[in-house]
């Protein structure tokens, strides 16, 4: 276990044997007078395939998320993708370098179809073979090769093939979930960004989602990161977890360093001295 | 066919539907881009300065009038794009350029300001603006599916998640506004060269309230609710006319019954759904396909 302070700069178990696919250094994010992050690194794609990121509400959690995929840009610190320095890079182009997520709470785009949902992101990129070769698309154009994508997405995550010309209101919560996914896979990430996707599934769903999310991360090879609440989910599918609480990393470690360390019971329980008698 | 007063009647109908399509585009997104009138007014100057100034022929005259007010439109949202304007902000935006260029017209000698610019050429006929919004309707109907039309609706569904879908939002919201100002640019060309003489204080907020009602009442989920707009009110102003000047106070009541019966507009989303769903189940009743296909999806 890490103490909180050296914490902050170190990078993930075995980060020495496999250089990291996603860092973030010393990343600060203030709102006026609030500060949402501070200082905050860390390195995915370091010797662990599936990390996860925990903390109380309000930790900062998803503006971390939201950073890494260019939505809010950090007020200090950087972000390398594969060695490339991707600080303030535009949305729409970190999706296009291999960075995807999914959202807290579904958001899918409800006047469309649930495969126009998935092409309208494999038609906006091209497919991770094609950006190791340099290709681009205007992303104005439908392409065979997004099409393929996104029937391919769709098939990893099982959707069936009835409802894909539904529309999102019209499906079910763990479809809906698996859309989000599809979508998120369908440009081929070398890095997916998973914001609570088992918040709402019963038990019988987060066992099928855990075993979905590791077959899916060997199938297309990337380094998943997921953050959520629900421990038990979270202790069974991260190899390598950091906890933030106020914006700042408390620890980081395997699950069994993690649940082991008061620091983060306090973080979720409050101190004991804090009880009222 | 037509009596001279019903082609003159649908002459200007169509001539307000292709405006009424060019204000519908932006708002589709969800954008509050209301210079409709400005872009208006760019094409009818422009085209009516080409035919009568350079006796450029009226097809080339039409075309330049809306070039020059898609790239009117493509300057002013670039600019309002940059500052990131949005909402109402963007909407005073617009507005601004719109009642700026009407006192600027108003006061050009070139065009002769407030006095009117006079001697153009009759040109538009009912065949060419109804042969004109013919081609739109087909094209409205082919961006509607394609991938333009998807971004455009996947923009006004969530623009902040679209983006994070590798969507560039800043140059699709640029396309549709120069297409939307391109189509009023056109609407301006065709109506100079119907009415013959144009006035500055034509192209003023009047016109965009008329252009935005058709909206109010068709709806703003398909573009065939601006059409369906445009032609009730068209309605409603002939069979209101016997009133004379309550027939604004009318067309007021019945607007405000519109927002408070249904605000959504005539034509939604869930209305063509419903309706598609029952003409596809009234058509596959006979071949025996089973109606559950057409049923959502059991939770």
């Amino acid at each position: 276990m890490m103490p909180a302070s050296s914490a902050a700069s170190m990078t993930t178990t075995g980060a020495q044997a496999n250089p990291p696919v996603l860092a973030a250094h010393d990343i600060s994010v203030r709102f006026g007078g609030v500060t949402a992050l501070s200082k905050v690194s860390l390195q995915i794609g370091a010797g662990h395939r599936i990390v996860s990121i925990i903390g109380p509400n309000g930790a900062g959690k998803t503006t971390l998320f939201n950073v890494l995929t260019g939505v809010v840009r950090p007020s200090e610190g950087s972000m390398l993708l594969h060695g490339d320095d991707i600080t303030g890079t535009r949305q729409d182009r970190i999706f296009g370098k291999g960075i995807s997520r999914t959202f807290q709470g579904i958001r899918l785009f409800e006047q469309l179809t649930v495969e126009q949902n998935v092409t309208l992101a494999s038609f906006s990129v091209p497919g991770r073979q094609a950006r190791v070769e340099g290709k681009t698309v205007s992303g104005f154009w439908k392409s065979k090769d997004g099409r393929d994508r996104a029937r391919r997405a769709m098939d990893q995550v099982e959707l069936p093939v009835a409802i894909r010309g539904h529309k999102p209101p019209q499906l079910t919560l763990w479809n809906s979930r698996m859309v989000e996914i599809a979508r998120a896979i369908s440009s081929e990430p070398t890095v997916l960004l998973l914001d609570e996707p088992a918040a709402g599934l019963n038990p019988v769903e987060k066992t099928k989602l855990r075993e979905l999310l590791i077959r899916l991360s060997h199938e297309i090879d990337f380094h998943l990161v997921v953050v959520e609440h629900d421990m038990n989910f979270v202790m069974s599918i991260a190899e390598h977890i950091w906890v933030l609480n106020f914006g700042c990393l408390l620890a980081s470690g395997s699950p069994a360093e993690i649940q082991a360390d008061p620091r983060v019971h306090e973080a979720y329980l409050g101190s004991p001295k804090d009880a009222k008698p | 066919m037509f009596s001279s007063s019903v082609q003159s009647f649908l002459t200007v109908q169509c001539i307000m539907m292709i405006a009424a399509l060019g204000h519908y585009l932006p708002l589709s997104m969800r954008q509050l881009d209301v210079g409709i009138a400005g872009y208006f007014a760019l094409g009818a100057y422009t085209s009516a300065i080409l035919t009568r100034n350079f006796g450029v022929a009226f097809p080339l005259a039409l075309a330049a009038g809306a070039l020059v007010a898609g790239a009117g439109a493509l300057l002013i949202d670039s600019l309002a794009t940059r500052v990131r304007l949005s909402g109402f902000a963007y909407a005073i935006f617009s507005l601004a350029f719109a009642e700026s260029l009407r006192i600027v017209l108003n006061n050009n000698d070139y065009v002769s300001g407030s006095l009117g610019f006079v001697g153009i050429a009759s040109d538009t006929t009912l065949g060419v603006a109804a042969g004109l919004l013919a081609v739109i309707i087909v094209l409205f109907w082919l961006l509607d599916h394609s991938r333009l039309g998807q971004l455009r609706t996947a923009i006004a569904d969530d623009e902040f998640i679209t983006p994070q879908f590798g969507v560039p939002v800043v140059a699709t919201k640029l396309i549709i506004f120069t297409m939307g100002g391109a189509l009023g640019g056109l609407a301006g060309g065709l109506y100079a060269h119907y009415i013959v003489f144009l006035q500055p204080d034509d192209f003023g907020f009047a016109m965009l309230i008329a252009l935005q009602l058709p909206i109010v009442f068709g709806g703003l989920d398909r573009f065939y609710g601006a059409l369906l707009g445009t032609a009730l009110l068209a309605c409603l102003a002939e069979v209101t006319r016997d009133l004379g000047q309550f027939r604004l106070v009318f067309t007021a009541g019945a607007t405000l019954l519109m927002l408070i019966w249904r605000p959504t507009g005539l034509l939604t989303h869930d209305t063509i759904d419903a309706i598609s769903a029952g003409v596809k189940r009234w058509i596959s009743l006979p071949t025996g396909v089973s109606r559950s296909r057409q049923k959502p999806e059991t939770p």
